[in-house]
């Protein structure tokens, strides 16, 4: 179980991620989503003990991630910018975690090899990106972590090896008990592989729910009314936005939708609807901002 | 479920640190290559042919002497002649400079991010990955360095034996050796603790290392260049005689135990100021006297070597906690260390702007640029390193603190405030003084050349000990006179010491002396010590020439007078031609009695600007060398005889030597008289540089080959005078060339006399008459 506490970690003044706590079960996947800069890469590596917060903590069955020896051992994170040793084929990688991990299995590595078909005696250096992701995901694998911290670890790969991959995670997963953190921009990777998500916004944790629930329960409301309605009747404790066009109005909203349709409909619309939304969805409508009109950025 | 985790923790641990052995050999290769190369190749390679002595053939024949056994029992040894001498902090940079080098190789993964994220995510703790890289380093230098040094030992002991002192000597020398590695790694190590780049470590442990050397240096150089009246062992480094006798001995030297690449420069007591392995070097077979025996090594020579190995442990201790608390997200970026970014700034600004005096020659304007320069570079580079010039409120608060106190320290320095250069200590505090002047100020002579000066020897002179009340009384009204006129434009320097009853020593060096208060300086002759010095020149023979060797000057020139007047032929010739008009095998004792009475009847006005004819000059003719110690001392070559110097006049009259010399000086009929000014002549020669080397090169060549058969002169005259009157009157004004001022004014005149025979003589500008100046 990895137990990430009220994290918070900072750049000299500036703070990348505050107060940020969530957990990830055994045989569990989580999922951090957030634009770019939000601080995703900041938490895994905090998560793997690369970085110290300063404040909070990350436990690894109760034990702290940064600067142990001990459960940490059986911890795997796969960075977004791969490194390999100076010079290094895929078998002296393997040589080299092999010795680090001493839940290292050469067999897993054989297997993996063959399954994508990769050369263990030709340098990492001249792979291709998308190589270099399949020789990282092999060598993450065979030394069967318990845990692992993957940070948008399907990038460059074809479709193909991308669902290789992520089969290779979930039947890891399901075969060893490991608990994983995923970071990625691909919302629909995270809403098929994970069953936790964590979407950080504005260095911290805005969401986080099960995804089952969360598809379940933030859905879209659409009502009809004779009248343009004031805002203010709308102040309910579940509505996440609300967007007010003359006498229509598009509301977001997360709870019981039969609860939230029956408060609604006492406004007295004069229609109401219900939507479901995809994680994408969700995800655009949690960080909607007072963005710009695009068409005006060309203007002369 | 703990066990098997132990056991894995375990050989994680393991492997990490076979790994660090295994990636971590090839600088300590280059150790191990360097070692040997200095301790053992280089040993061959000095003096092979001593070397071979001992190996081979003649080693038997040599090991039943006298001379091996007692280097036996000395236990003598080739441990370090490389190490010995002025240059062994090259040896140590270059060790230093490898331990560094293994520090940033094995722990090259911190300056990437790539790298950082792996490293750090795998499962072992920061400590243990310090551990690891250090120990294996450390380990495989010592190798490195331990099996060439140990070979060095078997040599050592095959050739003379084993002892303790050798062996004592060899732990020193290993120790040594390992200091200079491990500081290296240990403060390269702390460099790249908390530095996040490659160069930045590079350069910050650099900086580190170099801390000492640098505050040191700088300190000296505010001294030597803003403090009025110090006497800087830099200025006068040339003159051994007058940095020991004189000036304060360089801070980088007395503290060099403060040095990392110095600390073996420490006091021994068979060479004061010498470094402790250049004793061993010259107590080589090959160089040391049989009866020197090489000392047990004292608690004072092995203590810097064992603290500076401490210190270098404990810089070890501090990176490895560091290190644990390293943040990893600087990787690969500059200036996030609040610590470096004042550092750096603080010490290169200290640095450059203390070497700015070294290019201007006021001394305000050298104040003025340096506070200035540190302002500028310390700010400059804070906002460089942090990239930013607003926001870094707490380092430019530190900076300013820091700049205060150094610009108040330079503003004291600069402008005397403590009123350093006036000072002169109180009569009864002081035990005896010295003094030293440039005796080219007054007579012109080469290095085999000196006039009249029985105290004197070299170009840069020294007098004392003054001791008695009235010595000391006069000594102190001719410093006070020299402090009162040294504000002048000239180059004139005059060093005083006075060693106090409380074993204090005072030194000042005053610059810009006038010619006056410079010239009243000699008006020590007049005194006590002069008569002392006199009195043993001219006394019963010494003969313990070996004692006379370990004095300093000016008793050791005395005491070579002493042993050249009672030992060495004696002529009196025509000090314008340089004839011989007689000569004695030894000096007669009448003729040492009178020379003594006159010389020190003479007032110091008489002996160096007499108005009085100089009728004729003593010399010794060096046909032969004493002994090795007698070398090199020639000086008080030439005793002028004036026509007052009454004693001696009586004792040439008596011997009828008198009627000779009078003849010869005065009653030679001229052919011609070519001159020259003296300033342009000096021009012509060597473009007109005031150097030392200037007056030697003209003088020399016409002393060692300007007989009167081949008279040689370096200067082309320029005009000649045909007026029998005119040639007269110039030959009376005239000296001979040696008495030619330094920077004086005159004429050099060549003279050529009926019988062929040709001299080169001296007018002084205030006898020159209107007829030369106007070219006729």
């Amino acid at each position: 179980m990895i137990e990430v506490k009220n994290v918070t970690k900072k750049y000299g003044d500036f703070t990348a991620v505050e107060n940020i706590g969530f957990s990830v079960d055994d045989s569990s996947i989580y999922g951090i989503i957030g634009y770019n800069g939000a601080g995703k890469t900041t938490l895994l590596k905090t998560c793997a003990g690369i970085y110290k917060s300063e404040n909070g903590e990350v436990l690894l069955d109760g034990e702290s991630s940064f600067n142990s020896n001990h459960n940490r051992r059986n911890l795997f994170y796969i960075p977004d910018d791969l490194y390999f040793l100076p010079n290094a084929a895929l078998k002296n990688m393997a040589k080299f975690y092999k010795g680090y991990y001493p839940s290292f299995s050469e067999k897993t590595f054989e297997n993996l090899i063959k399954l994508f078909d990769l050369d263990p005696s030709k340098r990492l250096h001249g792979f291709s990106k998308g190589m270099q992701r399949q020789a990282e995901i092999i060598l993450a694998l065979s030394c069967r972590p318990k845990y692992m911290l993957l940070d948008e670890c399907f990038d460059g790969l074809d479709p193909q090896k991308r669902n290789i991959s992520k089969q290779l995670l979930l039947e890891y997963m399901a075969e060893s008990g490991c608990s994983m953190i995923i970071s990625s921009h691909n919302l629909s990777e995270i809403s098929n592989m994970c069953d936790h998500v964590g979407l950080i916004n504005g260095k911290k944790l805005t969401l986080n729910y099960c995804i089952d629930d969360l598809t379940a329960n933030y859905k879209k409301y659409r009502l009809i009314f004779e009248i343009e309605p004031n805002k203010s009747l709308f102040d309910f404790p579940e509505i996440k936005k609300v967007k007010i066009q003359n006498n229509a109005v598009i509301l977001t909203a997360m709870g019981d939708s039969k609860e939230i349709m029956n408060k609604l409909k006492a406004l007295h619309p004069v229609s109401a609807e219900v939507f479901g939304m995809t994680l994408e969805e969700i995800f655009l409508s949690e960080m909607e901002d007072e963005s710009y009109d695009i068409k005006t950025i060309f203007e002369q | 479920m703990t066990s098997k985790l132990s056991l894995n923790n375990n050989k994680s641990f393991k492997y990490d640190l076979r790994r660090s052995f295994k990636t971590n050999f090839p600088v300590p290769v280059l150790a191990f290559a360097f070692v040997s190369l200095i301790f053992i190749f280089l040993n061959f390679s000095f003096d092979p042919h001593s070397l071979s002595n001992y190996f081979y053939d003649d080693y038997a024949a040599a090991a039943q002497s006298d001379f091996v056994t007692n280097c036996r029992k000395s236990f003598i040894c080739l441990l370090a002649p490389t190490f010995a001498g002025s240059g062994n902090w090259i040896i140590s940079i270059i060790l230093t400079a490898i331990g560094a080098l293994s520090a940033i190789t094995a722990f090259s993964f911190v300056y990437k991010k790539k790298s950082v994220n792996v490293y750090y995510s795998l499962g072992i703790t920061r400590g243990q990955m310090f551990f690891n890289r250090t120990f294996a380093c450390l380990s495989m230098l010592t190798a490195a360095a331990l099996i060439p040094l140990l070979i060095d030992l078997g040599i050592n002991i095959y050739l003379f034996g084993f002892g303790s002192t050798l062996f004592s000597y060899w732990i020193l020398l290993v120790l040594t050796v390992l200091t200079n590695l491990f500081i290296g790694f240990g403060f390269t190590a702390v460099a790249l603790s908390i530095c996040g780049t490659f160069f930045e470590t590079a350069f910050t442990g650099a900086l580190f290392i170099f801390t000492p050397t640098i505050i040191l240096s700088s300190a000296q150089w505010i001294l030597d260049y803003l403090l009025k009246g110090y006497a800087s062992s830099n200025t006068f480094f040339w003159k051994y005689d007058i940095e020991k006798a004189f000036c304060n001995q360089n801070i980088l030297k007395k503290l060099s135990f403060l040095n990392p690449f110095l600390f073996t420069d420490v006091n021994n007591d068979i060479y004061n100021e010498t470094n402790i392995f250049e004793n061993m070097f010259y107590l080589l077979p090959v160089n040391a006297d049989s009866n020197t025996k090489l000392p047990a090594l004292e608690i004072k020579t092995i203590l810097p070597v064992a603290a500076w190995f401490i210190i270098s442990i404990l810089a070890l201790v501090l990176a490895g906690k560091l290190f644990d608390k390293k943040k990893t997200e600087n990787a690969g970026m500059r200036g996030l260390n609040k610590f470096v970014n004042i550092y750096l700034p603080l010490i290169l600004a200290v640095e450059i702007s203390c070497l700015l005096p070294l290019f201007v020659n006021s001394k305000a304007l050298a104040v003025i640029l340096i506070i200035l320069s540190f302002a500028v570079i310390a700010f400059g580079l804070i906002a460089i390193m942090t990239k930013k010039i607003k926001g870094n409120k707490q380092l430019y608060k530190i900076t300013g603190v820091v700049f205060a106190v150094f610009s108040a320290t330079i503003l004291l320095t600069g402008f005397d405030v403590s009123g350093y250069s006036k000072y002169i200590p109180e009569k009864e505090e002081i035990e005896k003084a010295y003094v030293a002047i440039n005796f080219h100020d007054f007579t012109l002579n080469s290095d085999d050349f000196y006039v009249g000066n029985l105290m004197y020897h070299n170009d840069f002179n020294n007098m004392g000990p003054f001791e008695t009340d009235d010595d000391l009384s006069k000594f102190i009204e001719v410093n006070q006179k020299v402090i009162e006129k040294n504000n002048s434009k000239t180059k004139k320097y005059v060093l005083v010491k006075y060693v106090l009853k409380n074993g204090r020593t005072v030194t000042r060096c005053y610059q810009n002396v006038s010619a006056e208060a410079e010239f009243n300086v000699l008006s020590l002759k007049d005194s006590d010590y002069n008569d002392k010095l006199i009195d043993t020149v001219f006394g019963s023979a010494l003969t313990k020439y070996y004692e006379a060797y370990e004095k300093d000057s000016p008793e050791k020139t005395v005491y070579y007078q002493n042993i050249k007047i009672n030992n060495f032929n004696v002529r009196i010739f025509n000090p314008y031609t340089n004839e011989t008009i007689y000569q004695w095998e030894k000096m007669d004792e009448q003729l040492k009695a009178a020379l003594k009475n006159d010389l020190k009847k003479l007032s110091y006005k008489e002996l160096y600007s007499s108005e009085a004819k100089l009728i004729g000059g003593f010399s010794y003719l060096l046909t032969e060398t004493l002994d090795y110690y007698s070398q090199g001392f020639s000086a008080c070559d030439f005793i002028p005889v004036y026509e007052n110097m009454t004693e001696t006049v009586k004792y040439l009259k008596d011997a009828g030597i008198y009627e000779k010399l009078i003849k010869s000086t005065g009653n030679k009929e001229i052919k011609t008289v070519e001159y020259k000014s003296y300033q342009e002549a000096i021009i012509d020669y060597c473009g007109g540089g005031n150097s030392i080397a200037m007056f030697s090169g003209i003088i020399t060549p016409y002393y060692t080959k300007g007989t009167l058969e081949n008279p040689y002169y370096p200067i082309a005259f320029k005009y000649s005078l045909n007026n029998k009157d005119r040639m007269q009157a110039a030959l009376n004004a005239s000296q001979p060339y040696y008495f030619a001022k330094y920077d004086s004014e005159g004429y050099f005149i060549g003279v050529t006399f009926t019988d062929n025979s040709y001299s080169l003589l001296y007018i002084p500008e205030k006898k020159v008459s209107d007829f030369m100046k106007n070219g006729g």
